[in-house]
């Protein structure tokens, strides 16, 4: 099969007959596929749920599964299930709550895109907004916030399928390269240059900060993006972003003021002060205040070229969807948001 | 904003048709879409971006680049200088023209910045440090001057009607 339309990705019956053709060859019995259910978030990965059902030898099967489709019309479009799949396996028992990955394939052959299957965590995704935690849910998903961030970044890489995610990554060059991907991403979307926006990426780079060590880092660790149910953190969602690189990357990402609207704490949930002491008791990384303000400035710079993109996308008619170019609208705010940042520098 | 007028009024009229009409039951609220869906339609070719604004920026661009042009005379090496084909507002002045010469106007600003981000050996310091006040004077104006066309933005309300909130098992 040759590459699909987002059209046919929302086809239920295209998706219904890929499944099928998927899990007969893994099962290897014929599996019938039950509430296939479209998840209608985010602007990138499409999320369907579905339940999977065989007759096997040992009696009659039944799995509550997750599959995920990389959209050719998505912001970050191509997209590949590799990376995402290998890092969820490999890390998988190791203190970072993930749900269990199955299958993926990163060919056109079944689904047309990109894709894997992995198995149905509960739980729901608490949001910045709007939110009503007890005290006692909010320390105790806080510290798990910190838990899960110092547990990935424990994780022993090395001599896992994770490390052919480096790409030469080192301690020195760690900070650069990111600042490098995103310039490569501004530089195929932007509509138009603008100064300020020049001005950051200088400063960027003329202030990369040396990595303590080169970790497994998630990308976009935030409030939104795991699964809890009560006090508990079931699940780290959303994964298209990791890769080999600075801890204090994930660090400075999740600090953003976005992510804690009208409120200090970090993703609505605990003290700056406390994820630190928490998060290098777990990881005997100390962290750099000046390496998480360099993250901070890079992750909202991202949040930037994500407009940029977003703007891009709309125009060349890939999306109908006006939450990007309302979104795209933002970008002045962010550049404004980032010469301040950039003066608060430690 | 630098989406083009013709894709925003195209990508309104396409999301209210096939996104936002077909969930309509209401056939007051219905009638009402379409009527946007009309009114948008004949609207389009008689809009153009507002002139005001496009004007004052691009003054704004010219003062900080003939600035620029005058610290950087006598130095080697010095910063790109403003293009002659830049340097006047084309008559008559409509939205979209200004739009062109503005972005052109922001690219050679940018280019005075590389220059800055980088500055060949030699320039001196005090130089530099007066072309870095200019371009960081005008930098600072242009996103104030944006900011302040933007409404207050609406990001609780847009993600709560994603599904991201309502959806109680977002999952992976």
């Amino acid at each position: 099969m040759s590459a699909a339309s987002t059209a046919e990705l929302l086809d239920e019956a295209h998706v219904r007959a890929g499944l099928q053709r998927v899990l007969r060859q893994h099962i290897g019995a014929e599996v019938g596929i039950g509430g296939l259910k479209r998840f209608p978030v985010g602007y990138s990965w499409l999320t369907y749920g579905f339940e999977a059902s065989w007759d096997s030898a040992a009696g009659p099967q039944r799995r509550e599964l997750i599959l995920r489709l990389g959209p050719p019309n998505g912001l970050f479009a191509p997209y590949l299930a590799g990376p995402q799949f290998i890092t969820l396996q490999a890390v998988r028992g190791s203190g970072v709550p993930v749900p269990e990955v199955h299958w993926y394939g990163d060919t056109p052959e079944v689904f047309g895109a990109p894709w894997f299957i992995c198995e149905k965590v509960s739980g729901r995704a608490p949001v910045m907004w709007g939110e009503h935690f007890s005290d006692k849910t909010r320390t105790a998903l806080g510290e798990q916030l910190a838990d899960s961030l110092a547990a990935l970044h424990r994780f022993e890489w090395r001599g896992t399928p994770i490390e052919s995610l480096g790409k030469g990554v080192t301690v020195e060059n760690a900070a650069r390269t990111q600042v490098d991907y995103w310039e490569h991403a501004m530089r195929g979307w932007e509509l138009r240059r603008m100064p300020m926006a020049e001005s950051v990426l200088g400063w960027l780079r003329r202030n990369c900060p040396v990595a303590p060590r080169i970790s497994v880092v998630h990308g976009d660790y935030r409030i939104g993006n795991f699964l809890a149910e009560g006090d508990h953190i079931t699940a780290i969602l959303d994964w298209e972003l990791v890769h080999l690189g600075d801890p204090h990357e994930d660090l400075g990402w999740m600090c953003q003021r976005t992510f804690r609207p009208g409120t200090p704490l970090i993703c609505t949930l605990i003290r700056r002060e406390d994820l630190y002491a928490r998060y290098q008791s777990l990881t005997g990384i100390e962290i750099s205040p000046s390496a998480v303000h360099f993250y901070e400035v890079l992750g909202l710079f991202k949040f930037y070229v994500i407009d940029v993109g977003a703007e891009r996308c709309f125009e060349e008619g890939r999306h109908n969807d006006l939450r990007l170019p309302s979104m795209s609208m933002q970008g002045p705010r962010l550049l404004l948001q980032l010469e301040k940042l950039i003066a608060e520098a430690p | 904003m630098n989406n083009s007028l013709d894709r925003l009024f195209a990508g309104i009229v396409a999301s209210l048709g096939s996104e936002i009409i077909p969930r309509l039951e209401d056939e007051f609220a219905r009638g009402q879409a379409y009527a946007i869906v009309d009114l948008l339609t004949n609207l389009r070719p008689r809009i153009d971006w507002a002139v005001g604004p496009l004007a004052e920026q691009i003054a704004a661009q010219l003062a900080a680049a003939r600035r620029v042009d005058e610290l950087a005379q006598g130095l080697q090496d010095g910063p790109p200088n403003l293009p002659p084909a830049l340097a006047a507002l084309p008559e008559p002045a409509a939205g979209e023209t200004l739009r062109r010469l503005r972005d052109q106007l922001d690219e050679h600003l940018c280019k005075v910045i590389d220059w800055q981000n980088q500055p060949p050996a030699g320039v001196p310091d005090a130089a530099l440090a007066a072309i870095i006040a200019v371009t960081a004077k005008y930098m600072q104006e242009q996103v104030r001057r944006e900011v302040s066309l933007l409404a207050k933005p609406l990001f609780g309300e847009i993600a709560g009607n994603t599904g991201t909130k309502k959806q109680p098992d977002k999952n992976q």
